[in-house]
């Protein structure tokens, strides 16, 4: 008998939160589509952004900048061998 | 008791008949369901920047039954979109269609301009398109992504065509139940499978070479006069590709406009006789079983007749005795026939075979081809005596590079490869390792071959324009192109190819130039042509002079 009125004292139990959650979160559509929103509109942003990024570091672009400030292609490199010199070794 | 039947009968037609009906017209109603795109996956360089990747467009479409002034939208589309007015016209003239697309892929400037003309019965849907930011370069190696029969987005040639399933990723959806204002109710739950964006591919290519090449092979074909022409440049320890370009080429964001043809990436859908720079490998298999050394001699005094035909040297000047080295060197037909002689018709064909010549390498790209070769018991006499110096047999750019760089890397075949790495949604790296395909020479003969090759190089007719204190190994080709069953007196196909540094080779390089006109030789078109890119990789890998 005393385990019956514990098993519906439970029952009872639930329904209530079940009523009281379910009440809680009825109304957080809204906060649900807004956050949806604010992340569709940063995965667009992060797209756009990353648009520019890519972009920006093209080398097609930035070899038109070098062209435009001034830099020129050295023709001719200067090698720094790495062997000394005979007077210099003092092996 | 007629009204009670009527009444059962309605009730039965609205509940059993027309039931799932409007069960589901209701469920329309409070259910919503939403496609989730996924996007498609990046391709970028060896050093990560970004070759390809998604970006933000727009469908526009048209839902006629709210559009108010027709004419009005139409001038305003036309203005903005440079849309034609007649096809706008045919397409909002449509009868029974509710909702009309008008333009896929619309940019965000342009969606921008036509959001603020407020057009009533005009909207817009989320699209992917593809952003190309280094342009049209390496435009034949990426491929473009197009429409399949389905009107969904695909990829054809090139990476976007061989990866496309792994780029394209998986659609999600979610279903949702939604209340009187279209908002979500979480207590009802969510059916939600999440979109599963495509893979990226991380390519061997690296951005800078490729530039180089691409500038170079502009120049070099309008320099030379050529048709057109083609520039492939291979690590040869790896087989990674990292370079790769074509001239002429098409730009894949506005592939509709150019003809079908130039889709195909002539790197391994072209064949062609490659002459001359074919003979390293002749040489390589004589070397291999023996049968001579770099000082076998062979005496140069004339045409060598094979039956009715007669093999000349590329001048019709005869240099006396040649030693096997100096027969690469001056480059000599008839010399080429003597060493192909002492190989032997079978292990000839057998080594022509185990370089990978009559089958594809395998390369990641889509639509590769390879020519067949003639089946053993075909091959005549003349016909060995032709493919010594690289006539009669056809291969394609990527089998004759291949071949080579197995000269420069200790005799092993690399298969030659695209993509270096593939990463999932998830992270999950998956890196293709080096595939060493066979081992077709001994590491002592590649050896031989390499200083024979630079031999060619500082003794041979290019000398002229290689850099100083470099040691360089490689060999020029002039080869006839066959029309209509015999050889044009006139055009060539003008050829290069080699690698460098020889002794511990940072890349193999094959350069082609079709029918240039200035001169027909390979000598005086890609191989200055060679020698100038090679020039900018030693800068650019900071490699300096040895000597």
């Amino acid at each position: 008998m005393n385990y019956r009125w514990f098993l519906a004292g439970i029952i009872f139990l639930l329904l209530i939160i079940q009523v009281v959650v379910s009440n809680r979160i009825s109304t957080s559509g809204l906060e649900i589509n807004r956050l949806q929103e604010e992340i569709e509109y940063a995965n667009e942003e992060n797209r756009i952004l990353n648009e520019k990024i890519a972009s920006a570091s093209s080398l097609l672009v930035l070899k038109g900048k070098a062209i435009t400030q001034g830099f020129a292609k050295n023709s001719i490199p200067l090698y720094l061998s790495s062997d000394l010199p005979v007077a210099f070794d003092l092996r | 008791m007629l009204l009670y039947l009527a009444i059962i009968i309605r009730l039965f037609y609205w509940q059993v008949i027309s039931g799932n009906q409007l069960a589901q017209l209701a469920s329309d109603q409070y259910f919503f369901n939403l496609t989730l795109q996924a996007s498609r996956g990046k391709i970028t360089a060896s050093d990560g920047s970004i070759l390809v990747t998604d970006k933000n467009a727009y469908l526009l479409y048209a839902e006629t039954k709210n559009i108010l002034n027709k004419e009005s939208v139409i001038d305003k589309l036309n203005e903005t979109l440079g849309l034609d007015k007649q096809s706008l016209i045919s397409m909002l003239d449509q009868k029974n269609a509710v909702w009309i697309p008008i333009k896929h892929k619309i940019n965000e400037s342009e969606f921008e301009k036509i959001k603020s003309l407020d057009l009533k019965g005009i909207g817009f849907a989320k699209e992917n398109d593809r952003y190309y930011p280094e342009s049209s370069m390496a435009a034949h190696l990426l491929g473009f992504v197009g429409k399949n029969s389905a009107g969904e987005d695909k990829g054809y040639f090139g990476i976007e065509g061989y990866y496309n399933r792994a780029l394209q990723g998986k659609a999600g959806s979610l279903n949702m139940e939604k209340d009187a204002k279209g908002l979500p109710i979480p207590v009802a739950g969510e059916k939600r499978i999440p979109a599963e964006d495509g893979q990226n591919l991380e390519l061997n290519l690296d951005r800078s070479v490729q530039l180089i090449i691409e500038e170079k092979l502009k120049q070099g074909i309008e320099k030379y006069g050529a048709k057109n022409g083609l520039i492939i440049v291979m690590d040869p320890a790896t087989g990674g590709i990292l370079g790769m370009a074509s001239e002429p080429k098409y730009d894949p964001i506005k592939y509709s406009e150019y003809s079908e043809e130039l889709y195909q990436n002539p790197v391994i859908t072209n064949s062609f006789e490659p002459g001359s720079i074919f003979k390293p490998i002749v040489m390589a298999a004589a070397l291999n079983e023996k049968r001579i050394d770099p000082k076998t001699k062979f005496n140069e005094t004339g045409p060598v007749k094979i039956g009715e035909y007669s093999i000349k040297t590329w001048n019709d000047k005869y240099n006396g005795e040649l030693t096997a080295t100096e027969i690469l060197e001056k480059s000599s037909n008839p010399g080429m026939v003597f060493i192909a002689q002492k190989l032997g018709k079978n292990k000839l064909l057998s080594y022509i075979q185990k370089f990978g010549f009559g089958k594809k390498t395998g390369i990641d790209l889509e639509e590769e081809i390879s020519p067949d070769l003639r089946p053993n018991d075909d091959w005549k006499e003349i016909d060995l005596a032709t493919a010594s110096f690289g006539q009669g047999i056809a291969v394609t750019p990527i089998q004759m590079i291949r071949a080579i760089g197995a000269i420069a890397n200790e005799g092993k075949i690399m298969e030659p490869q695209i993509v270096k790495k593939i990463t999932d949604n998830k992270g999950k790296v998956i890196e293709r390792k080096p595939k060493i395909v066979s081992t077709v020479l001994d590491k002592s003969t590649a050896k031989i071959l390499t200083e024979m090759m630079i031999s060619a190089v500082d003794k041979g007719d290019a000398k002229w324009a290689k850099p100083k204190g470099y040691r360089i190994a490689g060999k020029t080709g002039t080869a006839q192109i066959p029309v209509a069953g015999h050889y044009d007196e006139k055009k060539t196909i003008a050829s290069f190819v080699g690698f460098a540094p020889a002794d511990k080779p940072k890349f193999v390089i094959l350069i082609a130039l079709r029918e240039p006109t200035s001169s027909p030789w390979g000598s005086e078109t890609a191989a200055p042509l060679f020698f100038s890119i090679i020039k900018d990789l030693f800068s650019y890998y900071g490699l300096s002079p040895q000597d």
